[in-house]
């Protein structure tokens, strides 16, 4: 494995990290900082990190996180797991706000139906094992997909309590693929997708990039595979009804109705047969008998897509090797899911990418149970097969449309139990509450593939005032008092140790099991490669038959998209970053809303921000319409996870207030009450499995729109759509609006042609006006001299010999957009690294929101294809050398640093406001009040960074407390900070590594060598001289189009 | 035109100072009202930060700063007409002249509170002074906040110490036709000037001095004002025009709110009549419209220079507007600002009270919305379409802005009823010297 020198700084740290881990002996451990005799090595302010997994979706990437006085601050990726690399996801990040959430349940509860009681652990562990000990019928167990010891420890649990179900509980559509995978390549499994190896890369509706399988993995390889480099750059073609965050990063998206795509799969299949000639005679007779009833015209009929198209899929695919077709994805669960699987499968067998681009043997995300089992399961609660419920942080009374019978089996049930965190709306019906320990507090592990070994570990001890058990501690502990055998550790780390024992076993290692232990807790668990292995098509697939989607139907087909994005997949806590941060397409903050297609909406009379009445067979909602050329005309889209409550401060609203007449807000009457966040999308569905592989059908659902008349009250982050003088009412009668950058070249673009050479596309003239602005013209003759020259001749004429002037550090940073795919990743590390308040919906409406950091997204016309293409670009300060923001201070309470920062002195500030009127990049943030970090929230605040009182200003840093605590390091080891040794927190997060930071005046860093040396590096607004440090890469299109 | 003698001028002039009747009172009381409602919408401010104020970001400037701007421009007619047209011996500048310049002390005192209320925290208002200290911490004078500061603050001193000077001998008068308590506080307030000719010589070159020091003074602060905006790289700000353009504003809004003024003046005392004469009045309108053939000329160029530049910036901004959102504003302003004053080209029109109470009004009412659509436009619509956004009004302001007009009511109506609100010994100089002719 290599090791460069950011691992090498990590590794240091776990060093540490270790230590305290090691000192936590048994589970639970009480302390309280500060300590007495603190541990070795302890030293109170600076940063320790603890290596763990996590349990926020079945990917279990490696966390690193971090610590100060003994309080998690911070999420990071492990960068030793092979899974992310040291980068992480939006909601990952967010789990810190599970684990302090205020809505999550302090101690024990029993319920009945006429009231709530708290009750203590002995009395609520007494209930539950006294109905344990009745026997009078099995127990099930409904928990979130974990893959290491854990299940076997409740199944043996189970097993020992005379029988009994354990089920695993995710949504996400991945059955199919583990299906067809079987009925194609005889082995059921998710399989290793290297899309950094592919040149061409085709998702049929995957949304690789936000929520499905991996996401960070694949985003990581995504970056590689499309990026541009010197071996030119990855095309990637996105396929299906919408077009989600993953498809505006394509280069083309193929619009293709729900439902059909497996025959345009088909087609393509049909179309490149000929050349795939590493096929034997058996296949060729098999696929050939497959294909026979299918002919590209009768395709081009019912997908609406021309055979011109189809032809040219083809053509990709045939020379565009290697290649690669994925398929998945919410959008692609229709009933004919796993039909498309198939027909992808053979398709990328037929372009050989299978053992290329598609390994088997890795095995991925195991442990998740198929819907199928859900509906076993609840026709035997039914039926009265369960008497006991136990369930554990899922929430199926949410996330499973309503005419599943979940809700209904459940207060039915004889005796249920929650087990979850949070009080959400499963655990409300539950006759007892028993809180566990959120997984950041927990022991535990995870196999994500085949070959990584991950593991957890409690990174502080339980949160100050929650009365939680460890889930294993409380299996073990339930098992002793019930006399079973079998389960003698006395908690679940020893639980834990006595599996990787065996685990260590398996392997065969040198080394022995302390320090095998040891350094997997160090290193966040142990990794291997895996050992791929070749497939051949299953004989038996001759017998497998392709449907056509059934006749084209009245209503509109409802996709119930999902995106990690905007609602961590309705997974508990009081995720307010996530629901704060724009979703990265529509910008909408705190709401659902439905996409819909410009022309259907002009059908149904529909503007864009009505308020529109979505009504299915199963129910109805009014959500907002956000009108969108990335769907199909046939189908409308919707956020799955929404319609949850956050808990959130009842701010008084600044929206519905009167305009005359006073709107006070008593500090005394400020509460934290639940606000609901969307609608649920769940309340169309209906509980339609996918036959053959029992996912649930996502995909499909028919349902009419219909407008309410009314206007909805729908807040998104883009303020160019507001009218401007180009586009009157007559123009844009469906009030999108103008959502371009209107030719201000914050976005620039290369056109890459197809032998591999960058052009400037057709750029405007730069007005006559231009040299008078530009300092670097060559016939500028200025008033003005560069900041550089100022200083030298500041110093001569104070009589200094020398200037010093960004010595030796000047920082800066390059964000490269061919990399940038906007999924806000970058956004969320801010928040919680910057501890940036949450302002909630009404006040970010009023443009108040807090955000340090934000991806603004553009929609721009193409001149030649005349097709709209969505463009994503990072903002944040620009520390710029000759700021606009410093001279109109009238107290310097911000002012240029030596390292070449624009500091902000929030002590000093008075709130005149000035510098972000004159900031041209609108970057610099007010607090319009105090805002409140609703407890435990607080606890998560970062100390290396202030929390900032009403009616100071605020902006991006830099994060100037992490070069601080590096310059300090290096200091005690008299050195100067190493290229790499500083990472900001957006750019840590980034999955893409589209973030550069690092030291201009080093000549040998990263980011000297790209500023020095690349063509597509460029300025904002450099017309205004203001002299950024933060530079950009311009997006390079392949031919000059992207989707 | 009859002659008023001498005598009976102060018997005008001291009754204007007796107690008050109802609708003196009436009027007390609904500025007060319109005060406290500011006050305490500026308390619920200070405890809960710009919460109820519709500035936003990127829109961080608002009505309070439109509001400075407003009343420093009404702040300038008093000191033109006082000291410009003092030195350039206006004939229907002395029955007035006492009633503006109280309107400019007032008006800069009104101006001088928003910079203050607008700022995020502004216990720490102080630190915008440069005093010594020991943390050694001082002001930047880059800054144009800080220049507003020097600004408005020589303005305000220069304009009371006018002010004061040019009461004196009033005061002077006023004590000796009053008995008892009256006589005593007058007799302090005159600070002893008995009109001896000594006290006359140097009284008269004293106050042509301030008048000639004053007439700089006219100019700097509204163009200070204008740096703030001008000194930014804001378009729509950032033009060269706007200092003239300021100046040019604030006279024009100066004159119309000395209108607004006298003609409820000339109601309330009818023996005010004959001393504010209609030809006084005549004559402002006058001024009037040839500074709103000026502010036209302004508007005319702003767009002149947004298309000169070819920045597309600057000619979004000044598109935005004009067609805009805001463009009902923008219309509105030329029509209170460049059409209706035009009327008064008319003698029929400017010779009737009601027709120049009404587009004096208009006229206040437009150079506020010109104000506001400087500040709020251009911040709304500036170089990153992704942050442009709408300014919304909220109560806190409105209440406020309201507020800073009871302010200024209560001082001019307590103002009234104290001191005499017309120059006596200013009108007897102009008798005098008709007679002599």
């Amino acid at each position: 494995m290599e090791i460069d020198r950011r691992d090498f700084l990590k590794m240091t740290l776990l060093g540490s990290a270790a230590v305290l881990a090691a000192g936590c002996d048994t589970d639970p451990v009480e302390k309280m900082y500060p300590h007495l005799i603190p541990p070795y090595d302890y030293v109170p302010g600076r940063t320790i990190l603890f290596a763990t997994t996590c349990e926020e979706c079945p990917a279990s990437c490696g966390l690193l996180v971090r610590t100060r006085e003994g309080r998690a601050i911070k999420i990071e990726g492990n960068p030793l797991n092979p899974m992310n690399r040291g980068r992480i996801c939006l909601q990952a990040q967010s789990t810190l706000q599970a684990l302090y959430s205020p809505s999550r349940i302090k101690g024990p509860l029993a319920r009945t139906s006429e009231k709530e009681e708290t009750i203590d652990w002995s009395r609520g562990g007494g209930i539950l094992l006294e109905k344990l000990k009745a026997r009078e019928g099995e127990v099930l167990y409904i928990g979130p997909p974990r893959s290491g010891a854990f299940p076997t420890l409740v199944r043996e649990f189970l097993q020992a309590l005379g029988g009994g179900k354990y089920l695993a509980l995710d949504m996400s559509p991945l059955h199919s693929l583990k299906k067809a995978n079987k009925l194609v390549f005889g082995k059921e499994e998710i399989p290793y997708y290297a899309l950094e190896r592919a040149k061409l890369l085709i998702s049929f509706g995957a949304d690789f990039l936000e929520t499905w399988l991996n996401p960070v993995e694949l985003t990581r390889k995504y970056a590689k595979m499309h990026s541009y480099s010197q071996n030119g750059k990855g095309k990637h073609i996105h396929i299906g009804p919408h077009m989600s965050l993953t498809g505006t990063n394509a280069d083309q998206w193929i619009p293709c109705p729900s439902g059909c795509e497996h025959l345009l799969a088909l087609g393509i299949c049909k179309l490149i047969m000929g050349s795939a000639t590493h096929l034997s005679q058996d296949e060729r007779a098999l696929i050939d008998k497959l294909l026979e009833p299918y002919r590209v015209e009768q395709i081009e009929k019912i997908c609406g897509i021309p055979a011109t198209t189809i032809g040219d899929l083809a053509h990709e695919i045939m020379y565009g090797a290697p290649s690669l077709v994925m398929a998945g994805g919410n959008s692609g669960a229709s009933l004919h899911a796993t039909q498309l699987q198939v027909a992808v499968n053979l398709l990328n067998y037929l372009a050989g990418n299978i053992g290329k681009t598609i390994l088997f043997g890795a095995d991925y995300l195991p442990g998740i149970d198929d819907l199928g089992q859900m509906e076993t399961a609840i026709t035997e609660m039914r039926d009265g097969r369960y008497k006991v419920v136990l369930i554990e942080n899922v929430n199926p009374a949410f996330v499973l449309p309503k005419d599943s019978g979940f809700v209904e089996v459940l207060k039915g049930a004889a005796f249920s139990v929650s087990l979850s965190t949070e009080l959400d709306e499963t655990a409300r019906l539950c006759d007892l509450h028993l809180p566990t320990n959120h997984f950041l507090e927990s022991w535990g592990d995870a196999r994500s593939r085949r070959g990584v070994y991950a593991l957890q570990q409690p990174v502080m001890a339980k949160v100050p005032g929650f009365d939680t058990k460890g889930v294993g501690d409380l299996i073990l502990w339930l098992a002793k008092r019930l006399r079973l055998s079998g389960f003698e550790e006395s908690n679940y780390r020893e639980y834990l140790k006595g599996r990787w024992k065996e685990l260590h076993k398996e392997l065969e290692l040198s080394v022995n099991f302390e320090q095998f232990w040891k350094n997997a807790v160090q290193r966040g668990g142990y990794y291997q490669d895996f050992e791929p292995v070749q497939v051949s098509l299953d004989p038996d697939l001759a017998e497998f038959r392709f449907s056509y989607p059934p006749e084209k139907r009245q209503g509109l087909t409802l996709l119930a998209v999902n995106s990690n994005l905007h609602n961590a997949n309705a997974k508990g806590g009081n995720r307010s970053w996530l629901a704060e941060v724009p979703h990265p397409v529509t910008q909408v903050v705190w709401d659902s809303w439905v996409e819909i297609h410009p022309n259907t909406a002009r059908r149904l009379g529909i503007r864009h921000g009505d308020l529109v009445e979505v009504s299915s067979s199963s129910g109805k909602v009014n959500v907002a319409a956000w009108l969108y050329y990335g769907i199909h005309e046939s189908a409308v889209a919707m956020c799955t996870g929404m319609g949850r409550e956050v808990m959130f401060p009842n701010y008084s609203s600044p929206v519905t207030g009167g305009k005359f007449f006073p709107v006070i807000e008593n500090q005394e009457n400020l509460k934290i009450v639940p606000v609901k966040v969307g609608v649920n999308v769940m309340e169309l569905l209906s509980w339609r499995l996918e036959p053959l592989c029992c996912d649930l059908a996502f995909a499909g659902e028919e349902v009419e729109i219909r407008p309410t008349g009314k206007k909805a009250y729908l807040v998104t982050m883009d303020g160019q759509y507001l009218p401007d003088v180009r586009t009157s009412e007559r123009k844009d009668p469906l009030g999108f609006g103008d959502r371009s950058q209107k030719g201000r070249g914050l976005i620039q673009v290369l056109n890459l042609d197809r032998e591999g050479r960058l052009h400037e596309p057709k750029q405007e003239r730069p007005h006559h006006l231009a040299h008078s602005y530009i300092l670097e013209h060559p016939k500028k003759k200025g008033f003005y001299r560069s900041i550089p020259e100022n200083v030298d001749r500041a110093a001569r004429l104070s009589g200094k010999n020398v200037a010093k002037y960004h010595d030796p550090y000047k920082w800066e940073m390059i964000i490269d957009l061919d990399r940038c795919i906007g999924c806000s990743a970058c956004v969320v590390a801010c928040y919680a690294e910057n501890n940036i308040p949450v302002v909630g919906k009404d006040r970010a409406g009023l443009g108040r929101e807090m955000s340090w950091m934000r991806v603004e997204r553009y929609i721009e016309k193409n001149p030649k294809t005349g097709r709209f293409e969505i463009y994503y670009v990072p903002q944040m300060c620009q520390q710029c050398d000759n700021a606009g923001c410093e001279p109109v201070c009238p107290v310097y309470a911000t002012y240029q640093t030596p390292d070449g920062l624009n500091a902000m002195i929030y002590n000093r500030c008075v709130g005149t406001r000035y510098c972000s009127n004159n900031c041209p990049y609108k970057v610099r943030r007010f607090n319009w009040r105090t805002y409140m970090f609703p407890a435990p929230l607080h606890l998560q605040l970062n100390p290396a960074v202030s929390v900032r009182c009403k009616g100071v200003m605020e902006k991006c840093t830099f994060c100037q407390h992490r070069i601080r605590e590096a310059k300090d390091r290096a200091k005690d080891e008299g050195r100067k900070i190493r290229d790499g040794e500083v990472q900001t927190a957006c750019q840590q997060a980034c999955p893409t590594n589209a973030i550069i930071f690092g030291n201009i005046k080093d000549p040998n860093s990263e980011i000297s060598r790209i500023k020095s040396k690349d063509p597509r590096r460029y300025i904002q607004l450099p017309e205004l001289d203001f002299q950024p440090a933060l530079s950009f890469l311009k997006k390079v299109n392949h031919q000059g189009s992207k989707a | 035109m009859s002659q008023l003698s001498y005598a009976e001028l102060n018997t005008r002039v001291v009754r204007s100072l007796e107690p008050g009747g109802k609708p003196w009172m009436v009027s007390i009381l609904l500025a007060v009202g319109a005060l406290g409602m500011g006050a305490f919408a500026w308390s619920v401010q200070l405890r809960h930060g710009l919460e109820w104020s519709g500035i936003n970001h990127p829109i961080s400037w608002g009505v309070y700063i439109t509001n400075f701007v407003f009343w420093v421009g009404i702040a300038h007619a008093g000191t033109l007409i006082s000291a410009i047209l003092h030195l350039l011996r206006a004939p229907f500048r002395s029955s007035i002249a006492r009633a503006a310049e109280a309107m400019t002390v007032f008006a800069i005192m009104t101006a001088g509170l928003f910079p203050i209320i607008h700022l995020g925290r502004p216990w720490f208002a102080y630190w915008l002074l440069p005093y010594p200290n020991q943390r050694l911490l001082w002001i930047n004078f880059k800054s144009p906040l800080v220049w507003d500061v020097f600004a408005v603050s020589t303005y305000m001193c220069f304009s009371v110490a006018f002010f004061i000077l040019g009461l004196i001998p009033d005061l002077a008068m006023v004590r000796d036709e009053s008995k008892g308590l009256k006589r005593l506080f007058y007799g302090i307030a005159a600070l002893g000037f008995r009109g001896t000719n000594h006290q006359w010589l140097h009284h008269t070159r004293g106050y042509l001095l301030f008048a000639a020091m004053a007439t700089p003074l006219i100019f700097s602060v509204s163009s200070v004002v204008a740096w703030d905006f001008s000194v930014s790289s804001l378009p729509g700000w950032h033009t060269t025009i706007l200092a003239p353009f300021f100046v040019c504003g604030a006279v024009f809004s100066g004159f119309a709110m000395v209108l607004t003024i006298m003609i409820p003046l000339r109601t309330m005392f009818p023996g005010f009549k004959e001393i504010i004469r209609m030809e006084h009045l005549k004559g402002i309108a006058k001024l009037v419209v040839f500074m709103s053939l000026l502010m036209s000329y302004w508007y005319g160029l702003e767009f002149f220079g947004a298309y000169y530049s070819g920045s597309k910036f600057e000619s979004s901004v000044i598109w935005y507007r004009a067609f805009g959102p805001n463009k009902h504003l923008f219309w509105m302003m030329v029509v209170f600002n460049s059409v209706i004053p035009l009327a008064f080209i008319f003698e029929r029109v400017r010779s009737k009270v009601g027709a120049l109470l009404v587009v004096s009004l208009l006229i206040n009412v437009g150079m506020w919305i010109e104000r506001f659509l400087i500040v709020v436009s251009s911040l709304s619509h500036d170089f990153v379409p992704f942050t442009w956004a709408e300014y919304h009004f909220q109560w806190a302001e409105i209440w406020i802005t309201i507020g800073s007009f009871g302010f200024f009511a209560l001082l001019y109506l307590l103002f009234v009823k104290t001191m005499p609100s017309v120059a006596v010994f200013e009108i007897k100089e102009a008798l005098h010297s008709k007679e002599e002719k």
